[in-house]
């Protein structure tokens, strides 16, 4: 399991023009393996949605190179990023970002809708209705995410970042807005997903519970890998 | 992508802001309802216009103005065909265009004879073709007081023209019964049961019995004073006139059959009757008009005194039918009896002797009535008829489809500048709902959506919206069309030519009020969509 999956060299990352140009991320070199449960942590403003965004495929303005899942992000176009996001990767906000007008099975099979074939509706209700099992979320299928407790949202969300069983899950402090009970279910979550399902999680995170969860940390300052903490357990 | 869940996706988003696209939609709508409500009008007028006022196909083939003094160079139509078919039909078959304009480099025809209707009918262009000649003298009508309820009979000085009885549509009894019961505009019958249009001179049994009142005479026939031109023998001789003018007995002659328009009955019920508080012509009361007879007084005017070279003629005309062949003001008698007083009244000088000059008036036609088979072929039938010499009847129906179409046109330029503007309308929602939504496109973008995906989103939605909105505006288009006709037929009073719609509403019509309200709709959203999908996802997501 030692495979590289992701795999950053010497990324630059700007913000803005001429003299209000800001340097975020400093020649940024960084490798994570399939199976790693990562955390990323540091002070607000040391880059850290940032970084997250370009392994996403999210932000593609950027200097140097990122291979995530073999393909090099900043050569594919628009389409074939689009298809990378869909396919490979799953996303987890720290304000869930529900589609408040769709019910939870819809939510979760939004990703469906994206993809190129044409796949029947039965086969894309049950794929739904077959991770929201997962997550102990049966009775909640066709509610609104309006009727939902922070935790329950966040597990929709969960859910809906597992449809199309990504290889990398990305959480951008999927912690932050629940009470430490529900934090702490999700990161139990997290990590049967990495043990049992040999998901690769890179969590970007303010708290300690989650940091002391993952498998190393990697600490951002400034736009710099300051340390790669892996005193954690290898829990595998 | 599941064309069943981009619908229900982006029915969803549209109700989700169903009030602000409600009201950016009034505009479209207002515009749609105006659009689908004056075209149809447009056409609905259109249709009465060319279909029972001036209609389309028909073409009036006249002769030259010239004519009146043009002196006579032609041979009567009576018996022109034997020696002219030599002259023109060259390989002896008479139809077939070849052989029609070789004919016309060697006369330019002066006269509307038989040879010219057979020309015509000839022509590829041309459906039917039926001549019909004028009246050349005066003569007043007088009667009606029984249908009208009146003290005294009515006094008219009317217009007749002739047609050949072949050319109508006679109904048997059966046809008669149906064809009452139909609307005016798609009556067929020209002539009703139990009346017959024909020329009862023309009859072989000629020897009218001498009576003394029309109790003598049976059904239908009445006692008259003796008809000096009711045998057709052509030209009558000088001594048959001079006999005429010593009248002892009074004969039995059958009424002479008469047609009158459509349009005059529109005038009637439209114009004359609410005037002057008499009955309307209706489905109901049809029957009892027909069959109305009127006394004729033919070579008589009110307007001159003076006299005809020859005497006055009294004879009873009889209402059979209400025909669209019929001349428009005025009574439509059979094609012989034309011809017939025609060379009684206006031929000769007043020693009875025939004047060659004005033998024309009884032996060519005043015009022929042309139906062509297309709009696309007036053109180059009108080009042919004028290549023979003639011209054609000024309608104005040209001037007055123009007038309607100029003014459909302005009313519908109108309403496409209403959806014009609603679109802009749209276009700012659109821009509203693309940043309330920045986050949601992040989030679409962030599971797999493409830039493509995100368009079509939005013009998917607003192309949806758009059939909507084109819906609801042909709807009201065609709810407010039928009120308005509600309102033509039970409130506005009797007009000629009141029609039972004013509105015309094609497929064609319908499918493209709802395709502008998509195409516009689509066009409104077109930069929104495209700026939305620009949005990079990063961006889209960063939190308000
Ligand atoms: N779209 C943007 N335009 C300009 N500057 C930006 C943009 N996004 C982030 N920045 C700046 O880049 C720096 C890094 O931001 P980033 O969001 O990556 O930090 P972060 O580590 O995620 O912080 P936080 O813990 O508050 O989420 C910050 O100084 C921020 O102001
Ligand atoms: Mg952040």
């Amino acid at each position: 399991m030692n495979e590289e999956i992701i795999s950053l060299t010497k990324v630059n990352k700007y913000y803005g023009h001429g003299g209000g140009r800001q340097q975020v991320l400093h020649d940024l070199t960084l490798t994570i393996n399939q199976g790693d449960f990562i955390s990323i942590v540091g002070t607000s403003g040391s880059g850290k949605t940032t970084l997250l965004n370009i392994v996403g495929g999210l932000d593609r303005r950027y200097d140097g190179t990122c291979v995530v899942d073999g393909k090099q992000v900043e050569k594919l176009d628009d389409k074939r990023l689009a298809r990378m996001r869909n396919e490979t990767l799953g996303f987890v906000f720290q304000s869930f970002n529900l589609m408040e007008h769709l019910t939870c099975w819809e939510n979760v099979a939004l990703s469906a809708f994206f993809q190129g074939s044409n796949i029947p509706q039965t086969q894309i209700y049950n794929r739904a209705v077959e991770v929201l099992d997962r997550f102990g979320l049966h009775d909640k299928i066709h509610s609104q995410p309006a009727n939902l407790s922070g935790g329950q949202k966040q597990r929709v969300a969960i859910a809906r970042a597992l449809y199309n069983k990504p290889k990398i899950l990305l959480c951008d402090e999927p912690t932050g807005n629940l009470d430490s009970k529900t934090g702490d279910d999700v990161i139990e979550l997290f990590k049967s997903l990495n043990r049992e399902d040999g998901i690769t999680l890179l969590v970007i995170t303010h708290e300690e519970r989650v940091s002391k969860a993952t498998d190393r940390s990697i600490l951002l300052e400034d736009g710099r890998i300051v340390s790669e903490n892996t005193e954690a357990p290898p829990v595998k | 992508m599941n064309i069943l869940n981009v619908i229900k996706l982006v029915r969803k988003n549209i109700s989700r802001n169903s009030k602000q696209l409600l009201v950016a939609s009034i505009g479209i709508v207002i515009g749609l309802w105006a659009f689908s409500l004056f075209l149809s009008f447009g056409l609905g007028i259109t249709n009465v216009v060319e279909g029972e006022i001036f209609p389309w196909d028909k073409i009036e083939v006249i002769p030259p103005a010239t004519n009146l003094e043009a002196s006579r160079s032609r041979t009567p139509v009576a018996n022109s065909s034997a020696c002219d078919e030599n002259d023109f039909y060259i390989d002896g078959k008479p139809n077939g265009t070849v052989n029609h304009d070789l004919a016309l480099k060697f006369h330019k025809k002066r006269y509307l004879d038989n040879e010219v209707v057979e020309m015509i009918r000839h022509r590829p262009e041309v459906r039917t073709a039926y001549p019909k000649m004028k009246f050349t003298f005066p003569a007043v009508a007088e009667g009606g007081q029984d249908a009208l309820h009146l003290a005294n009979p009515l006094r008219t000085e009317i217009f007749a023209d002739g047609i050949e009885p072949g050319t109508l549509i006679q109904c048997n009894e059966k046809e008669t019964a149906e064809d009452m019961e139909r609307p005016r505009e798609v009556r067929q019958c020209d002539v009703y049961f139990p009346f017959q249009f024909k020329d009862y001179a023309l009859d072989s049994d000629l020897d009218e019995p001498i009576c003394s009142t029309s109790d003598d005479c049976g059904p239908g026939v009445y006692c008259e004073e003796d008809d000096p031109a009711k045998i057709w023998v052509f030209p009558l001789n000088k001594q048959d006139v001079g006999n005429m003018r010593n009248r002892y007995y009074k004969y039995c002659y059958h009424a002479i059959p008469v047609l009158v328009s459509t349009y005059l009955l529109e005038l009637w019920n439209g114009s004359v009757a609410p005037a002057h508080g008499y009955p309307k012509i209706s489905k109901s009361t049809l029957g009892t008009f027909l069959g109305l007879t009127f006394d004729t007084y033919l070579g008589l005017s009110m307007f001159t005194s003076k006299a005809q070279t020859v005497p006055s003629i009294t004879r009873k005309f009889q209402l059979v039918g209400i025909s669209r062949k019929a001349i428009p003001l005025g009574v439509t008698a059979p094609l012989s009896v034309a011809a017939r007083y025609n060379d009684y009244f206006a031929t000769r000088d007043e020693a009875g002797d025939v004047l060659d000059k004005e033998r024309p008036k009884a032996e060519t036609y005043s015009s022929i009535v042309v139906r062509v088979k297309s709009k696309k072929q007036i053109t180059s039938f009108l080009a042919f008829v004028k290549k023979l010499g003639f011209t054609q009847e000024d309608t104005n129906a040209e001037t007055v489809g123009l007038v309607i179409l100029f003014i459909t046109g302005i009313l519908v330029f109108i309403s496409f500048v209403i959806v014009i503007i609603a679109a802009i309308n749209i276009a700012n929602t659109y821009f509203m709902i693309i940043s309330e939504r920045r986050r949601e496109i992040g989030i679409m973008r962030a599971i797999g959506a493409n830039r493509g995906d995100i368009r079509s989103i939005f013009l998917a939605e607003a192309a949806l919206l758009g059939f909507l909105d084109g819906g609801l505006g042909l709807g009201l288009g065609w709810l407010t069309a039928t009120f308005v006709d509600w309102v033509i037929w039970h409130v506005v009073p009797e007009f000629p030519f009141k029609p039972e719609t004013a509105f015309h509403f094609p497929l064609w019509l319908v499918i493209s009020t709802v395709v502008f309200g998509v195409a516009f709709c689509v066009f409104g959203a077109l930069f929104p969509a495209y700026k939305a999908a620009k949005i990079e996802p990063s961006e889209a997501l960063l939190p308000q």
